[in-house]
């Protein structure tokens, strides 16, 4: 979703990916207001054309952070730093103007006086040198130089002048450095804001609701639906709820339950970011860590078995959800390379394990356990020979035998499948 | 030379070898280009610093006059001896941090070292358009650099005394490279193409030599830059297949310093000559013009 995000500058990319993860309600609160905001405004077509000025206005923004802390520092500028301030602090004008256009609030820090130290003839332009007018002295020495261009000890008295000019310059730019600071942090929260509105608009996102408990109403996820339109088929969404509690999905082969795994883990994420999410309706219970024990475990480096990798790392998720932190953990089939029957047990001692941590946990099973302190979601399943993907809650404790049905729809070998109903 | 190269909207110059005199050929076109044209001149290949290795030597400052445009990095722009005026800072980095592009506002002297990879010397040039008429790159050495000059429309080659004493070997190498550079364009004919991407070099021919399915079949590469054949096993080749090129540049003229380093003088009218029939370009030598 980053990747897809429409940035203006690599500055608000690096920024945003150094964020870390929000977990204060008000601050989700504070941050999902404000995105709302641009969200009418980008969603308003009379607008279409103010936020393109505005977007091309954000492709100014240059990465700052080395210039901006040498001023802090009350380092000396040189001409290349004292241009970039130049520039950042008429962008920002240029980018205040166009917000209040637009109609979103955006305070900015006055600069007037910091620009003017930089533009000491009022041209306007973002361009810098030091200007003549900076110095009787030095106006006299360049006028001098151009009567003698080879002197060099002339050159050297030009420079000397334009070195004390750079001092006085840093000296008084100094007292501005934090207001210089907030308003290029500013100008990059709005790139992201909007790439963040941006993308809502076009990927049809909503703003959830903070809550006690999660729930999703039709979710889908993003990157397999992409993929199915490609092909020309449509995405069948999920709905899902749960609490602090094991919720428990069973179900065919092929039901998308690996998906639906994936994309509570995205929404949790994306909500904590601020995004987006891929669903009609949201409510999303804040947590502290989001953990995932996936298929994809395997590590040959490590020189672990895929069991072994994956036991490591459902016991990880054990270790965290018995601390004090708010933890969503989701387990894609526990312990399924092993034997079924040890297999079994294994995932019925998990379940008793996580039921006493009062964690939100999804687990993902093939195998018949006793899961009455479970919530448990059930696949559809095949109808008629097609998949429905939909979740419903259900009761029953048995696991559907559907892998031989799955098996036939997929044109396996008849004679193996023969001879496997046999043995059942 | 210099109403062929007001033809064109943007020059790359490069050099056969090290004081061939590229940098003179520069300051030489920048000193007697009118007035009236708006110039933006800036450096690809190789930078300052690596080159300076070589030979122990400073690279060469390059002279421009008020109001050109140049683009050099940050750590050749703050030790410029000229009072400009910086119009942009860009984003992307070169080796010697990021690149800055100025107009000069009083006379002075800069070195030059420009983006290093040809995508990025053809983002600058895009940009710069507007603002210049004629864009002057320095290139880099012959087919020793990442970039190519072939992003530019027209090239001047310098070559000398530098490169090899011996007057014929320095014109049939000369002449060698030319042919490359004037390897015709590719077109749309209908006939069967084989696409070499990467360096050509004398395995790649001799196995297409070899190939009998590539008989009678067209070869296309990138550009000159991209060749790295003895010129014998170069000549089998053309005489059996046709070989053009996805991108060149006309090349306007050769420039010849007849001075080598260690200080060996060859005859100034004779190479001029030689030089001229057989390349066919015409040919000057800088230092006895200037």
């Amino acid at each position: 979703m980053v990747e897809d995000l429409c940035l203006q500058s690599s500055a608000s990319r690096r920024s945003l990916l150094d964020k870390e993860l929000m977990t204060c309600q008000s601050e989700i609160e504070q941050t999902y207001s404000v995105l709302r905001t641009y969200y009418e405004r980008v969603s308003d077509p009379k607008q279409e054309l103010n936020i393109k000025t505005l977007q091309f206005r954000l492709t100014g923004i240059k990465d700052l952070r080395t210039t901006l802390n040498n001023l802090a520092e009350h380092r000396v500028l040189d001409d290349i730093e004292l241009f970039e301030i130049k520039h950042l602090a008429m962008l920002i004008a240029e980018v205040e103007k166009q917000m209040s256009l637009i109609g979103i609030p955006c305070q900015m820090p006055d600069l007037k006086e910091a620009v003017a130290l930089l533009d000491p003839d009022g041209l306007h332009i973002a361009t810098f040198y030091i200007y003549d007018s900076y110095s009787e002295e030095l106006k006299r020495l360049r006028r001098e130089r151009e009567k003698e261009p080879q002197n060099e000890e002339l050159f050297v008295l030009m420079q000397q002048e334009e070195e004390r000019i750079r001092l006085t310059l840093s000296k008084q730019l100094q007292p501005f450095s934090q207001r210089i600071l907030t308003a290029y942090n500013a100008l990059i929260e709005i790139d992201i804001n909007l790439a963040k509105a941006l993308q809502m608009k076009q990927m049809q996102l909503s703003v959830p609701t903070v809550g006690e408990s999660t729930s999703y109403t039709d979710m889908w996820q993003p990157e397999v639906k992409a993929v199915l339109k490609e092909k020309r088929m449509d995405y069948q969404t999920n709905s899902i709820r749960f609490d602090n509690n094991t919720t428990l999905i069973i179900g065919s082969n092929m039901g998308g339950k690996t998906v639906v795994l994936q994309t509570v883990a995205l929404c949790q994420l994306l909500t904590q970011f601020g995004f987006g999410i891929p669903a009609r309706e949201a409510q999303v219970a804040i947590k502290d860590e989001v953990l995932m024990a996936m298929a994809d475990g395997q590590s040959i480096q490590s020189g672990l078995s895929s069991f072994a990798a994956e036991m490591l790392s459902i016991n990880k998720i054990i270790q965290s959800a018995r601390t004090q932190k708010r933890v969503l953990a989701l387990i894609d089939e526990p312990a399924r390379t092993t034997n079924p029957i040890e297999g079994t047990a294994l995932v019925n001692g998990l379940l008793d394990v996580i039921a006493d941590t009062k964690q939100s946990v999804i687990v993902v099973t093939h195998y018949n356990i006793n899961a009455t302190a479970c919530r448990c979601y059930r696949v559809k399943g095949l109808e008629n020979g097609k998949m429905n993907y939909t979740l419903e809650v259900t009761t029953a404790n048995a696991v559907p035998h559907e892998a031989l049905n799955i098996a036939r729809e997929l044109g396996i070998d008849t004679e193996w499948l023969k001879k496997t109903e046999t043995y059942l | 030379m210099i109403e062929e190269l007001l033809r064109h909207k943007s020059c790359s110059l490069i050099g056969m070898e090290k004081n061939t005199g590229k940098t003179v050929t520069l300051n030489y076109l920048l000193d007697h280009l009118p007035s009236n044209i708006r110039v933006a001149v800036t450096s690809i290949g190789l930078d300052g610093e690596t080159q300076d290795q070589v030979t122990n030597s400073r690279k060469p400052e390059i002279t421009l006059r008020e109001e050109m445009l140049f683009a050099t990095s940050e750590k050749h722009y703050l030790c410029r001896k000229m009072v400009s005026e910086i119009i942009d800072v860009s984003q992307e980095r070169t080796a010697l941090g990021r690149l800055v592009t100025a107009r000069v506002k009083q006379k002075g002297k800069v070195i030059l070292s420009g983006p290093g990879a040809s995508l990025s010397v053809k983002r600058w040039m895009d940009e710069i358009e507007e603002k210049a008429d004629l864009i002057l790159i320095d290139g880099a050495l012959s087919r020793k650099s990442l970039a190519t000059p072939t992003v530019s429309e027209s090239m001047i080659l310098s070559t000398g005394a530098a490169y090899s004493a011996n007057i014929d070997r320095l014109v049939r190498d000369t002449a060698f490279l030319v042919e490359l550079i004037q390897l015709p364009l590719e077109k749309d004919e209908t006939t069967e193409k084989i696409y070499l991407t990467g360096a050509i070099t004398n395995r790649v021919v001799e196995s297409i030599l070899n190939d009998k399915n590539a008989i009678g079949k067209e070869l296309v590469i990138q550009d000159f830059t991209k060749v790295f054949v003895e010129q014998l096993l170069w000549h089998r080749l053309i005489k059996t297949f046709k070989v053009s090129v996805k991108q060149k540049s006309d090349l306007l003229a050769i420039t010849v310093n007849p001075t080598a380093p260690n200080g060996m003088v060859l005859d100034s009218d004779k190479l001029c000559r030689l030089m001229y029939e057989a390349t066919a370009v015409p040919t000057y030598d800088l230092m006895r013009v200037l």
